[in-house]
């Protein structure tokens, strides 16, 4: 193998690659990257055997064939070197040898046959959409992922296909769950699938990073890929099954509150101040045109907070976990109405936003 | 390479094989024997088996997946092992595993997880993959190695479909010194018999030094006369030295007391684990002494698992060889 680059191209590529690799290294192999050279193109490959990213390098191909080196190595001395051009040559034994300007490195590094095979992806298999829409629904359900690590089926968002082209993902750890659905595309996906946490969030930073454009999801059966710009990145599926969501979502809540989203999110912020560190309880208790926020914590004191809301049911007093509350305003951000709906003060609230329709909040009451 | 090319073994390799080629792999398996008779080996085979690109229900040794097993850089087959400079396996390295066998097989064949040896799981790392061992990952096998099944815990043991190894009889162990390590002459069959069954302790013997200590030991037993319990505190205070050295002197005493008592029942000089002394065990066996040898052969195992628990090696040594004294009066 034989490869000429521009230094910057490459560097940019790595870059993507090194922050994946294992810090762990129950596998030799993981600590390198694959570079591949074919005539299609160099593409660099890392994995943790969680996710993996794959990324194209411009560049001329001189001779074809694949070699793995240390990833956090060669990241170091391509970012170092004084040349921009730089060359990278497989030698006998597998060494490699970088060449850049005057400076010359040749460091060992392990054949390719060993590196674990990603699948290949056709393009007929991928569905492209904006990748806007696909940051906002991970951005609007990732927040309530379980951290509970013996639930795995909790660690990850569920994905499966829904109606026509629109794609549900849902997410939640048994206090509160979040639901978005929204126009994706056809995913191929006969049954939902569980994307695991670590890949959603290496995913979010490749979406945020460059301009938005266009993002190409498929599935394989063991296996996410989300393509953009030069870049691929592989997540594992969480092997499992999630919980019907369905059952838990309620439906045909009576009583509806309607609240500013700018003035509860103020309100809750101070009231929950003096919330308990823990549990962060807070009492709201719904009663005719008004909402009125309290936390009362024996070890500092107390805070009432009242908040005008479009409200005719009964009077409820319901509790609630003010940090659930405010992950979603968080993520729902922007003018507009939030809607409570309500049942009583033991059953499962549902939050929506006005003008979001695709999106809905479900959050278990606390016992205040 | 095959399964048929694994030594010795019959009846573990006749269970997995007619596993492998049903398509009915139990999901965990604990794999027990003595040391360095090929466990850890077979259950590396068991995983090539299970991936290999070439043949079915058996490996070839030399496709891809084969050679990434063998190198260790196989997704889907992980070993785990106390890390370095550390005696146990932490309960972080359980729950990392266990983390790894609920994503999807990479391959979409079985995620294998050996645990060697598994005894030194602590409690609390044990507890830990009870969940895993009831209710496991689709797809996953775990194989846990041992010594002896003593160092589990009853609930993970009941988890498990035990495979029992036996010590590999001395001409396979010759066979494989001759054919893998390319040794020969008459050290193989020396080596072989010295081994018990163990191509571990066969290859970790050092032979001229071995055969020195031997005649120590063998010189230092047979001069121990009935009631004489000076000399054996003395003999004992000698051997309590080093813990190594006591291991291997109460090793040695089974496979000695073991040869006197085979010698005497069967007179058979073949049979011999020393070879080479055949005259002194000639001279010491006696079949009117058959129930001393069983309870001499029977102190030196337990002389030797008090040792192995860290109990006080001069008052282990003491005891036994007062047994030996005693019993020979």
């Amino acid at each position: 193998m034989e490869i000429k680059a521009k230094r910057g191209d490459l560097l940019a590529t790595l870059y993507w690659t090194q922050s994946i690799v294992e810090r762990r290294n129950t596998m030799p192999i993981l600590a390198n990257v694959m570079i591949e050279a074919q005539k299609s193109g160099i593409r660099v490959t890392a994995t943790d055997l969680e996710v993996g990213v794959r990324g194209g390098v411009d560049g001329d191909v001189i001779k074809e064939g694949s070699i793995t080196v240390n990833a956090k190595k060669l990241y170091e001395i391509v970012r170092e070197v004084p040349n921009d051009q730089i060359q990278l040559k497989r030698l006998d034994n597998d060494w490699v040898e970088i060449r850049s300007g005057k400076s010359v490195f040749k460091i060992f590094g392990m054949d390719a046959k060993e590196f674990p095979q990603f699948p290949q992806f056709d393009s007929s298999g991928l569905t492209t959409t904006p990748a806007s829409t696909v940051r906002e629904m991970i951005e609007r359900t990732i927040f309530s992922v379980s951290t509970d690590e013996t639930r795995y089926s909790l660690n990850g968002v569920y994905i499966e296909q829904s109606e026509g082209n629109n794609v549900r993902m849902v997410a939640t750890d048994g206090h509160r769950l979040a639901f978005e659905e929204k126009e994706v595309g056809q995913l191929g996906l006969t049954k939902g699938v569980i994307l695991p946490r670590k890949g959603l969030s290496e995913l979010k930073k490749l979406l945020d990073s460059g301009e938005d454009g266009a993002v190409s999801l498929g599935f394989k059966e063991n296996m996410g890929l989300v393509a953009k710009d030069k870049v691929e990145l592989f997540m594992r599926l969480i092997d499992g099954d999630f919980p019907d969501y369905t059952k838990v979502i309620p439906v045909g809540n009576p009583n509806i509150a309607k609240l500013d989203h700018e003035e509860l999110l103020r309100a809750l912020r101070r009231v929950s101040i003096l919330s308990s560190e823990r549990y962060k309880g807070i009492k709201m208790e719904f009663a005719n045109g008004k909402l009125s926020i309290s936390a009362n914590n024996p070890d500092l004191g107390e805070a009432v907070e009242e908040v005008d809301a479009e409200y005719k049911g009964k009077t409820i007093a319901i509790g609630f976990n003010a940090r659930y509350l405010l992950d979603v305003l968080a993520v729902l951000s922007g003018d507009g109405e939030i809607e409570f709906q309500l049942k009583d003060e033991l059953s499962p609230s549902v939050i929506r936003k006005a003008g979001v329709d695709g999106y809905l909040y479900v959050l278990m009451p606390m016992r205040i | 390479m095959a399964l048929d090319e694994i030594i010795g073994h019959g009846r573990p390799l006749d269970i997995l094989r007619q596993a492998l080629a049903s398509g009915r792999l139990h999901h965990a398996y604990l794999f027990v024997g003595p040391e360095g008779v090929g466990k850890r080996t077979l259950a590396i085979a068991l995983a090539k088996a299970v991936h290999c690109n070439d043949s079915a229900a058996d490996f070839c040794g030399a496709c891809v997946n084969c050679t990434r097993i063998a190198d260790g850089n196989h997704p889907d087959v992980r070993i785990i092992e106390p890390l370095s400079g550390k005696k146990e396996i932490s309960i972080q390295q359980v729950r990392d595993f266990e983390r790894e066998l609920n994503y999807r097989s990479f391959s979409g064949k079985r995620k294998v997880m050996i645990v060697d040896p598994a005894a030194s799981m602590n409690l609390a790392s044990q507890n830990a993959l009870l969940k895993t061992l009831e209710e496991p990952p689709q797809d996953s096998l775990i194989i846990l190695i041992a010594a002896n099944a003593g160092g589990l815990l009853p609930t993970v043991r009941s988890r498990c479909l035990r495979i029992t190894f036996a010590p590999l009889a001395r001409h396979e162990v010759a066979q494989y010194l001759r054919a893998k390590q390319g040794m020969s002459g008459d050290g193989v069959e020396f080596l072989a018999a010295m081994s018990m069954g163990s191509i571990g302790a066969a290859l970790g013997l050092d032979q001229d030094e071995f055969v020195k200590k031997r005649r120590i030991w063998a010189g230092m037993v047979g001069a121990l006369k009935g009631g004489d319990y000076q000399a054996a505190a003395a003999a004992a205070e000698a051997l309590a030295g080093k813990r190594d050295e006591a291991l291997k002197f109460l090793a040695w005493a089974q496979s000695w007391y073991r040869d006197l008592l085979v010698y005497g029942v069967s007179g058979d000089g073949d049979a011999l684990v020393n070879l080479d002394m055949l005259e002194q065990i000639a001279a010491q066996s006696a079949p009117a002494e058959i129930e001393q040898c069983i309870a001499a052969l029977g102190a030196s195992s337990r002389a030797a698992a008090g040792i192995q628990r860290n109990l006080n090696r001069r008052m282990v040594l003491e005891k036994y060889l007062f047994a030996v004294v005693k019993g020979q009066s």
